[in-house]
């Protein structure tokens, strides 16, 4: 288990979906000034991407606070395509630097016109976490430049939603296709899935 | 693809891979949780659904525990000035992951808490700091510590206490009812780390009462006894010997103790022998030497002699140490008592010949068993103790001691050990002349005693048939002698 903590990946499903409520009311008092006076309270829900991420935050932030050297993260976002909020580089391996890349990709797309005949799926960015485990990091390469022989084990944490426990375990399948595909062949610009 | 890339390229050995399956909070899902399970040897899968919001907050912080061994505690009772009223205050609980291994040492009591809502949680108070800062404490390990709730008003309270270079002690509440101070939150540098307290006993202490050991409170270890078998058994360092053929020094001194060792009871109440040292000593120390002298093996057996004097004169056997518990035991009791645990003692230590002729001499007095008919008394034996010519010169220091008594013991020289098999026919002769030793007596039980064991149980079955050798494995050899000529 300690073995798989060099390397996480957070896959946070960023299709049109995501941008709905997640229903979690936030109750907020409006004070004015020093006035003991309260305002009407506002109540504002998040969408489920953005507590995706705050959550996925959350849980780097500890392990950052905790762990200052060794414990990469990076951060994926997948609607048609993967987006890349960090790499593996030390300096990218903050919360600020996770948050602006969240910020230039903006929240979900709005449901994709019948006609626009957008993929969206949590498959690309798995694809993408794949290709970017399978990079060396800093510390890996300096092992290997030492001689050892470098055991890659990583994690991916995917937060996604499905309809049933049919395609959750389809989507399980084609990960292990995909990266049984990848580690053997080693191709990495191919991409696998073509629309 | 270029060959850069593909150096680039490094395989994915194994890759644990958590879906996390969340649906509004007025949802309702189909997907079910999925513990752990290995779909292929290097790809582990596990499936969660839960609710977004609080409980996918929830998840991934119990996630972080398993994933990077960390355990939480909660600081309770810190004692807060009021937001809205500066003048009263309030207490506050504020809880902090760190590594587990930080509670390694409060594990062993059971303060931790229950699954109270998603993860456990060791409950430790808060001690207002007192005294100096700087104070030096025993502390054993160092984490860093994360408050859970960064953005809560007392959670940013306790950080910017410590970080302002105060530290706070832990107070962990004791089984037996008291409190110890286990932990101390302390910022080094602009980090703020826990450090876990030496609770138990530190190095610097004096060595705990031996009564407290393990095993509970036995109060009536030999302790004495103990430090000389310590004293006696001294190592010193020394050049290793390079002769291959001689044994190591650490297997002797091993054997040593194995040896002295053999029979050692460790409390006072379990043994009766060693608390009556003023009538067997010097024979415990004797018996347990490598190699008995002609003289020594006299001493011992006089020793013999002479508790086998007490008991024929009905004198009571006094311990010089009081017995821990109960009234002493009656004089038949002592006796039989006594006499169990040196036939045992001897036994143990019984290595040569001369050590056979001592437990001979224990079976020899002991063999009376008021049960047996063919019973003989202590006089007899006596009588025929005097009968035999006592000893001219070497052993006149010894025996002038005892030769105003009639337990003046036997010419060693004219003893023979403890009869083989081997020395079969020697046995038919008796060691004395005139009537039936008591040796006789004991030897003729033996034997009665082995022909109804033998009469019982038939005999080994090599043994029946090839006399007193058989040959092992015969099937095997033959073998071996049909695969010769196969190899030439």
């Amino acid at each position: 288990m300690d073995l798989c903590n060099h390397k996480t990946v957070f896959v946070i499903d960023h299709s049109p979906y995501f941008g709905i409520s997640s229903e979690d009311p936030m109750e907020f008092e409006q004070t004015r000034g020093r006035s003991p006076n309260v305002g009407p309270t506002v109540t504002i829900t998040k969408s489920l991407w953005t507590s995706s991420l705050e959550a996925a935050i959350e849980y780097s932030r500890i392990v950052w606070d905790l762990f200052p050297e060794g414990k990469l993260i990076r951060f994926i976002a997948s609607d048609c395509m993967g987006h890349h909020f960090n790499t593996w580089d030390l300096n990218q391996q903050n919360i600020q630097h996770v948050l602006n890349g969240s910020l230039l990709l903006g929240p979900p797309p709005p449901p994709a016109h019948p006609h626009t005949s957008k993929d969206f799926s949590v498959m690309h960015g798995l694809r993408a976490a794949i290709d970017v485990l399978a990079l060396y990091t800093d510390e890996q390469l300096k092992f290997k430049k030492s001689g050892g022989k470098v055991l890659n084990y990583c994690r991916v944490i995917c937060i996604t939603s499905t309809i049933d426990n049919e395609s959750m375990n389809s989507l399980q399948e084609i990960y292990l296709l995909v990266r049984i595909y990848l580690n053997s062949s080693f191709i990495f610009l191919k991409p696998l899935f073509r629309h | 693809m270029s060959k850069a890339q593909a150096d680039n390229a490094l395989p994915i050995d194994f890759c644990d891979l958590i879906v996390i399956n969340i649906f509004p909070n007025n949802g309702e899902t189909l997907v079910i949780d999925q513990p752990p399970r290995d779909i292929s040897p290097n790809l582990r899968t596990e499936v969660h659904s839960i609710r977004c919001g609080k409980a996918l907050s929830e998840l991934l912080s119990g996630l972080i525990l398993n994933h990077y061994d960390l355990a939480s505690t909660t600081v309770t009772g810190i004692p807060m000035k009021e937001e809205q009223n500066a003048n009263s205050s309030a207490n506050y609980d504020v809880e902090i992951f760190h590594h587990a291994n930080a509670h390694s040492e409060s594990f062993k009591s059971d303060i931790m808490e229950g699954p109270n809502k998603v993860r456990k949680t060791m409950t430790l108070k808060w001690c207002t700091p007192r005294g100096n800062p700087q104070d030096m404490y025993n502390c054993t390990a160092v984490y860093r510590v994360t408050p859970v709730d960064i953005n809560s008003r007392p959670s940013s309270c306790l950080i910017n206490f410590l970080l302002g270079g105060r530290s706070v002690l832990l107070e962990m509440p004791r089984r037996s009812g008291g409190k110890t101070n286990s932990h101390l939150l302390s910022a080094h540098g602009g980090e703020i780390f826990i450090h876990t307290l030496a609770t138990g006993r530190s190095v610097l202490e004096d060595p705990p009462s031996i009564s407290e050991g393990f095993g509970g409170r036995v109060t009536d270890y030999r302790v004495a006894d103990f430090a000389q078998l310590i004293q006696v058994n001294k190592v010193i360092p020394l050049k290793l010997c390079t002769n291959q053929k001689s044994i190591l020094p650490i297997i002797k001194m091993k054997n040593r103790l194995d040896r002295l060792t053999k029979y050692w009871p460790i409390t006072i109440s379990s043994t009766f022998l060693f608390n009556i040292r003023q009538y067997v000593d010097p024979l415990p120390a004797l018996i347990c030497k490598d190699e008995l002298t002609s003289e020594e093996v006299t001493t011992c057996r006089q020793v013999i002699y002479s508790l086998a004097a007490l008991e024929s004169k009905n004198e009571p056997l006094v311990a010089s140490l009081p017995l821990i518990r109960g009234k002493p035991p009656k004089r038949e009791e002592q006796f039989k008592m006594m006499w169990t645990e040196l036939e045992k003692m001897v036994r143990a230590h019984c290595r040569t010949d001369a050590h056979n002729k001592i437990l001979y001499t224990v079976m020899e007095l002991r063999s009376k068993d008021p049960d047996k008919s063919d019973r003989i008394e202590l006089d007899d034996a006596l009588r025929e103790l005097d009968a035999v010519p006592v000893e001219p010169i070497a052993r006149a220091t010894v025996i002038r001691a005892t030769t105003d008594s009639p337990m003046s013991p036997p010419p060693v020289t004219k003893c023979v050990s403890i009869p083989s098999k081997l020395a079969g026919p020697s046995r038919q002769g008796t060691m004395y002349s005139g009537p039936k030793s008591i040796l006789d007596i004991w030897l003729n039980v033996v034997e009665s005693e082995d022909k109804t064991i033998k009469e019982k149980r038939p005999d080994f079955y090599g043994r029946r048939n090839g006399g007193n050798f058989a040959v092992l494995y015969p099937k095997r050899a033959k073998e071996d002698t049909r695969d010769e000529p196969m190899v030439e």
